[in-house]
């Protein structure tokens, strides 16, 4: 059996969900124009994942596994949507600029992909940790693709200007910027692993 | 088979029940939130006033604001059609059909694009693009003489356009 450490670490780097296992690549794209959105949708997504991993492998062994998918996504769905009523009743601002994507995240594979992978083959601890890592890691690829974007793109950091008479490239905000951000990232993650 | 039906239900159950539990606990609390943003931008853009009276016209709901006994003015809604969907306004006008202010309620344009519509500058606090149409007559609200976003025209028209044609309709309703 491995360390506890080790299962929430791997989520943090070797099988990081958007730069090793490219799951979840959908909000990643969309919402990681700036900070403020990346980092609400990581806390969001890890809060979902969280909760349905360790629903799921505290009830994995009363499923009959021909009906698991059906169980899980009532499971992530339940949570998704008490996110979305929490944002609504406390962070109104945030819910609108996350928009459409809160509710999406019932579709988001990070999230189902834990439940299959993991959560209903291992113990409640393990399933936290490892929901735990896998959250912090995307909401850490979250937080580098947006800093990355916001400076480049809108030439602010959380909003706040940095640079004075720095000319943004509007692309960086748009879908080609996430696109090349997460390329160039994706390389650069393992280009750090093979060496 | 039988087994199967009883999971699931018995998963929906438990669902339903939690999600009924969260949403008695929040729905007062979002409820008075977008009380609060409707009053706050009520405030922003009839800031005269102190008493606005909820009416209705053929476009939804409108307010009719009153400073004392005096009517000052209304406050309509006004739909823009964006380049990524509804761009939802509330838009203030004084007796003599002048804007007083504009509120975006709910914009989904693209961001460092579009979503500019309400960007406020340093040192600002009111959207610098919004607040070019303040004293302009609603109703013959146009583009000429306003400085537009930058690579958002799509978004510059929309909130016009939109603007326009419910102050048009609006003031044809109640004269």
């Amino acid at each position: 059996m491995k360390s506890l450490f080790a299962e929430f670490k791997k989520g943090i780097h070797i099988e990081n969900p958007t730069f090793a296992l490219l799951l979840g690549l959908c909000p990643t794209l969309a919402v990681s124009n700036n900070i403020r959105n990346g980092l609400g949708m990581g806390i969001a997504a890890t809060f979902v994942l969280l909760g349905s991993n360790i629903i799921i492998s505290s009830i994995r062994k009363l499923i009959p596994t021909k009906i698991r998918i059906p169980c899980y996504i009532v499971v992530i769905a339940t949570f998704v949507t008490i996110v979305e009523l929490l944002l609504k009743a406390y962070f109104p601002v945030l819910d609108r600029s996350l928009g459409i994507f809160v509710p999406l995240i019932v579709v988001n594979c990070i999230i189902l992909g834990r439940a299959e992978a993991f959560a209903s083959k291992n113990t409640v601890t393990y399933s936290a940790l490892d929901a735990l890592g896998m959250g912090i890691g995307f909401m850490l690829a979250l937080l580098i693709i947006s800093s990355i974007r916001e400076f480049l793109g809108s030439g602010t950091l959380l909003g706040f200007q940095i640079i004075q008479g720095f000319q943004p490239a509007i692309i960086m905000v748009l879908a080609p910027g996430a696109l090349m951000t997460l390329g160039l990232l994706i390389g650069f993650n393992n280009w750090l692993k093979r060496r | 088979m039988l087994r199967f039906i009883m999971v699931l239900t018995a998963v929906c159950v438990v669902a339903a029940l939690v999600l009924g539990g969260v949403n008695s606990i929040t729905k007062p609390l979002i409820a008075a939130q977008k009380e609060k943003e409707l009053n706050q931008a009520l405030k922003d853009i009839m800031p005269e006033a102190d008493r606005y009276d909820r009416k209705t016209f053929s476009g939804g709901d409108y307010y009719q604001c009153y400073k004392g006994k005096k009517a000052i003015g209304y406050t309509i809604p006004a739909i823009g059609e964006g380049y990524s969907g509804d761009i939802r306004m509330l838009v203030g006008i004084d007796n003599k059909g002048k804007i007083t202010g504009i509120e975006v309620l709910s914009q989904a344009e693209t961001p460092g694009l579009g979503a500019r519509c309400i960007e406020i500058k340093h040192r600002e606090n009111k959207p610098w693009f919004l607040e070019q149409f303040i004293g302009k007559s609603a109703d013959s609200l146009q583009l000429k003489g306003i400085e537009t976003i930058t690579g958002a025209t799509i978004t510059s028209e929309a909130i016009v356009d939109g603007i326009r044609k419910y102050a048009v309709d609006f003031l044809k309703e109640i004269n």
